[in-house]
């Protein structure tokens, strides 16, 4: 009874109101969505509002267990995380042209790589709090905590990237990189792995114009198709440029009050394949405008602010990597998603956090926002440090 | 743990929360660009992109003749639709189908299978044959039906072809007046709007809108279908009489620019365009080429002279030795030793060089070209019809003594054939230079009530009336006793002018035996009610001269025409042959050894055949010596030996 009292009365309220929020705008945007799936307009309405649920529970469950325990749990989570990676690979049921769902005892699907998610920031967490607690000199430190990180982060990315599911991939990056980031590593290695990244980019961009025949061995045509359709997404409207071009036409056409609930044309006439999942922000764009589009950023920044104002506030080195980590897993996320949408970033299968349909996202991010909470609760204030 | 680590931390949250701040931005930015800058174009693409339209096509507008006489129209040709969800067994279907429409099979079975409502079988199931459609209705295919579509028909072939141009597939104007006039011709679509979704059902919760369709005008033109008809059997009979490499004939009516008819060699079938090279298709050979006019260019010299009084046709004399010496240059006449001396109207009547070259310096090179430009030369006529030509003219700076000398005569300028009617037009109609039209009046395709009617537009008054009119009779007598003979008509007073235009080679210099001859001519004299120009290119077997070439089918032309017209007969005309009663005979010349080019001596009084190919008459009949009534035959054996 104690522990519950504490958890209730140190919860962060705000983060929640905006999870509220979030639930909210998505049981309206599914709604209007889902209406072109199914003859029960409320199919996908009442199973997001369970796995929403369902979610709930798991983020209260999350609280209980103080987070400096999971310390202990880190290594072997992150192990079943790698091999259920693993599992897929080899007996993974294959669906849209991806490995990414292994079907369990009674029909469950489950996609591993949204759970890794989470399993990869407590181990990178872990990792760089137990060499931080060693006496180690700063160089050493920090080429440890670079290794360490750089393996950790490197084999979930090669193994999701490999479904393949590039978006999933590249959420694993950011949260390794963010985590990498906030470790207080030394900044010249920090610019060191930025330059790196951005030597490779513009060594692909040179391989791709000077060199094809190089290129073409480390992408494969339908890889490059996503560009294509995301640069030129009208000149391939009718292909592999039909979801953007559709998505962005629906978006354009809301303009700032939107055409309203159930009267976006686009998104009403199943022109934009996925909308109630990964294209579920078309209907807000296009329904409610500018108007309805800024209203879930705010609710998004309010989130993230909460966050970073959270990892500040901790005092320990853990916890502040474990908020990190969700803070990088979901800014990118957020960014990838309504990116890919009004045609800033080439399309990618990951969802919108909390507002898309689909059981495992809800629950990886209902679970991220435990640990956050559980950082909150669990942060020792000090009297005169504040 | 260490604060400095702390700090640093904390600083990096910092970082990192400026980070997510800067990517909300950017969504943000992006957002409302794609919102409201892009927002408005692509609210238009994404309800066109689900609105499924039911098109109700509306007729093309008519094109007639000044008559009423119906030039293109529209006869009804169903088109094939199919609706894929509906057919039964495609393979079978497919195959029936593409026995029917002569199509490739596999075509026609990706078409049928599309996931589309409905979809056609392009281009073979696009407005089939009566056989075809009659075919199709039996054999009653689930899935497909017979769609109410229209083609276009040319119920006068391949007359006028190019002055009417064709449409293509959608009934949309591709040449010709079709395209010009195609805003007005092809009306506004009709449509009955609904809402679907992706897989083509019906969304019910936004209204059906129905827009009636727009028939477009029917366009009354100034061509006369009778004119038309006529110069299209001359050209017929110059094709097979000379087997040139092209022809072309335009008549106007001088007095307001209308175009009567028009139509070249060769042409083409509207219906049936794709079967010819698109060369033939897209040159319409009066408006398009361009040549050195030759002699029929010295009708604006002469009336140039005229109009600055510089010259009096009856009283001022040249003579002709045969060549003029110009700028170190030296200009022959055509006729070898010259005309001697004669009056200015007979240097007209013979159309002598020299004489003209006289005329365009007693001008000056300001002048002349002044004139020249004033005529109309060197721009548009404004025609109502794509791919007119802009001749070319010498530059001023490049006009030394001998260009002013060359283009006196129309040497070393280039224009096309309706700038050479219609600045005649205007040498003889008063001096009113008019802008040629075709489309004459647009008419309401229901009630017939006309919309708007074009009215004749003179560009500027070029010449007196006066000088009109000495032009007038100076290209009646050269018709009555000069090199235009053949183009005499009894009782019609025609005047004109021939031509002789040499081509210029691909090699930049001028082509030995191959010319353009023309003819342009004009009747009545004493008030003209019709200029038609005539032109050959590249005759056969016979001597490449306008008066011999050209100057008959005009003739021919002015007097059916006329008369098809209903443009009375005159009696005080110059008679033809009366004033030479002092040469009722003459002598056949010795042309044994003789070029062929030097037999052009000898048309004023003589035709010519020749038999055999080469550049040296090798023998002749009758023999020198032999007496003929004028205009008849001599026959000439060539030889490229002498």
């Amino acid at each position: 009874m104690n522990i519950i009292q504490k958890i209730i009365d140190k919860l962060d309220y705000v983060l929640l109101f905006s999870l509220l929020m979030l639930f909210i705008i998505s049981l309206v945007s599914i709604y209007s969505a889902a209406g072109q799936y199914s003859q029960d307009p409320s199919y996908y309405l009442i199973r997001q509002a369970i796995w929403y649920g369902i979610g709930f529970f798991a983020m209260m469950m999350v609280l209980v267990l103080e987070y400096e325990h999971y310390r202990t749990l880190a290594i072997p989570l992150y192990s079943v995380g790698i091999i259920s990676l693993l599992a897929v690979h080899f007996f993974g049921k294959e669906s849209k042209g991806a490995q990414r769902w292994i079907e369990l005892p009674g029909g469950i699907e489950l996609q591993p790589s949204e759970f890794m998610k989470i399993l990869l920031i407590i181990m990178l967490a872990t990792a760089i709090y137990k060499i931080s607690e060693k006496n180690l000199t700063t160089g050493r430190r920090d080429l440890y905590t670079l290794v360490s990180v750089a393996l950790l982060g490197i084999v979930p990315f090669y193994l999701i990237f490999d479904q393949p599911d590039l978006g999933t991939a590249l959420v694993t990056a950011a949260i390794t990189g963010t985590v990498l980031f906030i470790s207080g590593i030394s900044m010249n290695i920090i610019l060191l792995i930025i330059a790196g990244v951005l030597g490779i980019l513009g060594l692909l961009v040179w391989l791709y114009i000077y060199q094809p025949s190089i290129f073409d061995l480390f992408f494969k045509e339908h890889q490059m198709e996503r560009i294509y359709g995301w640069l030129q997404p009208d000149q391939y409207a009718s292909s592999f440029g039909y979801q953007l071009s559709g998505a962005r036409m629906g978006i354009g056409s809301g303009q700032l009050f939107g055409s309203g609930f159930e009267q976006g044309t686009m998104s009403q006439s199943g022109r934009v394949p996925e909308i109630h999942t990964d294209f579920i922000f078309t209907i807000i764009g296009e329904e409610f405008g500018f108007i309805g589009a800024a209203v879930l950023l705010i609710v998004y920044f309010i989130l993230i602010y909460r966050m970073i104002i959270i990892a500040i506030n901790c005092r320990d080195k853990f916890g502040t990597c474990l908020v990190a980590g969700v803070i990088g897993l979901f800014s990118f996320q957020i960014f990838q998603n309504i990116g890919m949408t009004i045609g800033l970033m080439p399309i990618t299968g990951i969802t919108l956090p909390f507002v898309s349909y689909g059981g495992s996202s809800i629950l990886t991010n209902m679970i991220a926002i435990g640990i956050v909470l559980n950082v909150h609760v669990h942060t020792k204030r000090y009297m005169f440090d504040d | 743990m260490k604060r400095v680590s702390t700090v640093t931390v904390r600083k990096r949250l910092v970082a990192v929360f400026l980070f997510g701040l800067l990517f909300f931005v950017i969504i943000d930015a992006r957002l409302g660009y794609v919102q409201f800058i892009t927002g408005d174009k692509l609210l238009e693409k994404a309800d066109a992109s689900w609105s499924r339209d039911i098109v109700f096509q509306p007729e093309r507008g008519l094109i007639l003749d000044s008559e009423g006489e119906v030039l293109a129209e529209n006869v009804t040709a169903p088109s094939v639709v199919v609706v894929p969800r509906q057919v039964e067994n495609p393979e079978q279907t497919a195959e029936r189908l593409a026995e029917i429409l002569q199509a490739p099979t596999e075509e026609v079975l990706e078409s049928i299978t599309k996931s589309a409502m409905s979809t056609s079988i392009r281009p073979e199931g696009i407005k089939i044959s009566k056989e075809q459609e009659q075919a199709i209705r039996q054999l009653k295919l689930a899935g497909v039906y017979l769609a109410k579509d229209s083609k276009r028909h040319y119920p006068f072939g391949n007359r006028l072809a190019h002055v009417l141009g064709f449409t293509g597939i959608d009934n949309q104007g591709l040449m010709g007046l079709e395209l010009y006039h195609e805003e007005k011709l092809k009306g506004e679509k009709g449509s009955l709007s609904y809402y679907s979704d992706a897989k083509g059902g019906r969304l019910d919760f936004f209204a059906d809108s129905y827009t009636a369709p727009l028939d477009g005008l029917d366009l009354k033109t100034t061509i006369n279908s009778k004119v038309q008809t006529i110069m299209e059997r001359e050209l017929d009979i110059a094709m097979a009489t000379y087997q040139p490499d092209g022809a072309m004939a335009i008549a106007v009516d001088p007095s307001t620019g209308a175009v009567l008819g028009m139509t070249s060699r060769p042409t083409f079938h509207p219906e049936k365009y794709q079967e010819v090279d698109q060369e033939i298709f897209n040159r319409n050979l009066p408006i398009w080429s361009t040549f050195e006019p030759g002699s029929t260019f010295k009708i604006i010299t002469l009336a140039a002279a005229l109009e600055e009084e510089l010259v009096d046709l009856e009283d001022d004399h040249y003579h002709d030795r045969g060549s003029i010496a110009v700028g170190g240059a030296k200009l022959r006449c055509w006729k070898a030793g010259g005309h001697g001396s004669q009056s200015y109207l007979e240097v007209v009547q013979n159309s002598c060089n020299p004489g003209f070259v006289n005329l365009g310096q007693k001008l000056g090179t300001e002048k002349l070209f002044s004139y020249i430009r004033n005529f109309g030369f060197g721009t548009k006529t404004g025609i109502d019809l794509q791919g007119e030509g802009n001749g070319i003219l010498f530059k001023p700076e490049q006009i030394g003594p001998v260009e002013l000398a060359t283009t006196s005569f129309g040497q070393g300028v280039s224009v096309t054939p309706i700038q050479q009617v219609m600045a005649v037009s205007a040498a003889v109609n008063g001096g009113f230079l008019y802008e040629p039209f075709i489309a004459d009046k647009w008419l309401d395709p229901k009630t017939g009530k006309v919309i708007s009617d074009q009215e004749p537009k003179v560009k500027k008054r070029v010449i007196s009336g006066e000088t009109s009119k000495q032009v007038r009779e100076a290209l009646e007598s050269v018709v009555a006793k000069g090199t235009g003979r053949p183009a005499y008509v009894d009782g019609y007073r025609v005047g004109g002018k021939t031509g002789t235009a040499q081509k210029v080679g691909p090699d930049g210099r001028y082509m030995t035996n191959n010319h353009i001859v023309s003819f342009i001519g004009f009747a009545p004299a004493d008030d003209p009610q019709i200029v038609v120009l005539v032109a050959v290119d590249n005759p056969q077997g016979t001597v490449q001269f306008g008066g011999v070439v050209a100057a008959p089918i005009v003739g021919t032309i002015l007097e059916d025409s006329l008369q098809a017209m209903d443009v009375s007969l005159r009696t005080d005309g110059l008679d033809k042959e009366y004033l030479w009663p002092e040469e009722p005979k003459v002598e056949v010349p010795d042309l044994i050894g003789m070029k062929k080019d030097e037999l052009t001596e000898l048309l004023t009084n003589l035709s010519v055949e020749t038999s055999g190919k080469g550049t040296h008459i090798i023998d002749q009949s009758p023999p020198a010596g032999s007496l003929l009534e004028a205009g008849e035959t001599v026959r000439v054996y060539l030889s490229d030996k002498k």
